[in-house]
Formats: structure tokens, sequence, C-alpha cells
């Protein structure tokens, strides 16, 4: 694969590429962007070469996933050492924005928030399932786990969620 | 509260944060810079093999440095010079047993002296009789 066509094929893919990299760094849309701009480098520099042994979006979203878990490895201490002020800041503007909120982003957010506590592989599935149409099979290569595993985190992960959302205020039915 | 959590209705929940995620993404050519040119960078293994050699190399030219380099500290002419000081120290008391011994030879004489001197008169006198 060249790199007009490497390029092509990571244009068509670019909408669902960026959601996905969202759900790989729970929801903070900066270090999505940063993520996704390394793994597009890293994909046209070479250092990741598709061998056509999936699809293309499916191996797209492997490089994805292991580039958001290398960016976490690297600014760990990084965010031990300013955690609290991190905290601190990420309150602040969560608080305003719920100030402006119409009852319908409002379900939205909530279940957003709900969604992001889950465990990372339930939440990996669910998103790929449910946000990006994948079958559990596809997920399964981009989660790089067996099928039988990815049923599991599907099947637990969907139970926690409609528990959280059976606890929680907010009305989902609408 | 009873929620009917079918997979239609986790289906349109995902799908209304999909399009909320839209508002905020990148353009792609925002993403990747039209100079991002595809440039094969050197695999992790080139680049262990490259600090290894350095790594030699630099040890290599430490050692030819230092064997070249004269070693002063050791060299004989300094072992003979610092031989040849040790054999020309003198004690400040060196002076004192000199002088000493030359004023015993000359004037000390001791008791048994005399008793030797009375003894050799005696043994002469003895001679003469006889």
């Amino acid at each position: 694969m060249d790199e007009i066509e490497i390029r092509a094929q990571l244009e068509k893919h670019h909408a669902v590429s960026y959601g996905w990299a969202l759900n790989c760094c729970s929801h903070n849309n900066t270090e999505a962007k940063d993520v996704l701009q390394q793994a597009y480098l890293k994909i046209l520099q070479g250092r990741a070469l598709y061998k056509g042994q999936s699809s293309f979006k499916t191996w797209l979203f492997s490089v994805i996933r292991y580039t958001a878990a290398d960016e976490r490895r690297r600014n760990w201490l990084r965010f031990f050492g300013l955690k609290k002020y991190a905290d601190k800041y990420v309150g602040g503007s969560e608080s305003e924005e719920h100030v402006n909120l119409s009852e319908k982003d409002a379900v939205s957010m909530a279940f957003k928030k709900l969604f992001t506590a889950l465990p990372a592989r339930q939440k990996e599935v669910l998103h790929l399932v449910f946000y990006q149409d994948m079958t559990l099979q596809e997920a399964s290569n981009v989660m790089g786990v067996s099928i039988g595993s990815t049923r599991t985190h599907y099947e637990r992960g969907k139970q926690n969620l409609r528990n959280m959302m059976t606890t929680s205020k907010v009305n989902y039915e609408d | 509260m009873k929620i009917d959590m079918t997979d239609e209705k986790l289906k349109q929940l995902f799908g209304k944060m999909r399009i909320e995620d839209e508002v905020n993404r990148p353009a792609f050519e925002q993403m990747v810079p039209k100079s991002a040119v595809v440039t094969r960078r050197y695999s992790p293994a080139w680049r262990l093999a490259a600090a290894v050699a350095l790594i030699i190399l630099v040890g290599a030219g430490t050692a030819i440095f230092l064997v070249s380099q004269p070693q002063s500290g050791n060299s004989p002419e300094s072992t003979y010079e610092s031989w040849s000081a040790l054999s020309n120290w003198k004690a400040m008391t060196d002076n004192m047993l000199s002088i000493a011994g030359s004023k015993i030879d000359g004037t000390l004489t001791t008791a048994t002296d005399a008793l030797l001197e009375v003894n050799s008169e005696a043994v002469s006198a003895g001679n003469q009789r006889n």
C-alpha cells in the first residue's frame, strides 16, 4: 500500500477513528487528538505497517489503541505529579458546563459519564459494537482478545451499564 | 426507575454520543500536515546497535589514549630518584654519634684500667726477681 492509498484510507476512516481515539482516552478531547495524530504519523512514517491480515479499519483501530496505551504509560508520572491540580481544574470546568445544559444534553452527558466509569475492556467492546457498528469478531480483533472473552466483556458491560442507569436519577426513557 | 435497556436503546444513546463527538472532531488535513512525508526511520534494533557501536568506539578511544600517555609516576628515572633520596637521608642525631665516639676514644678511662696497670707491674717485677 503506497502513501497516497494510505492517506486516502486514513481520511476515509477519520471520523470513526476520532470516536475510537476519544474512547481510548476516556473522552479527553485534547489527548484524543494527540493520540490520533501520533497514530497517523506512525502509519505514514512506516513505523506501523499494514500487512493485510485484517481490514484496514480493524488494523487502524489497533494502532490507535496501542498508541493511546503508550501515551498513558509515558505520561503516568507526569499525571500523578499534577493529579491534584488536574482534578481541581477539570472539576471547575465541568461544573461550569452543567450550568447551561438542556435536559437532552444532560441525559447524554450523564450517559457518557456512566459509560466512562465502566472497566476499560467493557467500555471498549461496547463502543466498538454500538458506536462503531462492529461485530463481536471484529471487536475481538481490535482488542486483541479471544471472541469468548470479548463476548463476556460485552455481556458484563451491558449489565453494568443497565445497573448504573437504573440507580441513576436521570430519565433515559425519552 | 425501570429502564428498558434493549440494544436499540443503547444504540440510540451511543448515536447521540457520536453526534456530539462530531462537533469537536478536527479536520483530517489539520491532523496530518502535508509535510509529513513517508520517511523510513531506523528501527529500534538499528538504534540499539548504533548505541552499542558508539559505546565500544568511545571505550576503545579512551583505552588507546590512556595507553599512549607516558606514565610519569612509575618511570625508572623517578624510581631511582626516590631511592637515592632515601639513601642520602641522615638523621639529626647522626652527628652526635660521631662526636661522642671520638671523645670516648681519647679521654675516658674506667676503674679496671688501674688494676690492669698494677697487675702488669707486679708481673714484670716477679720476672726480674727470677
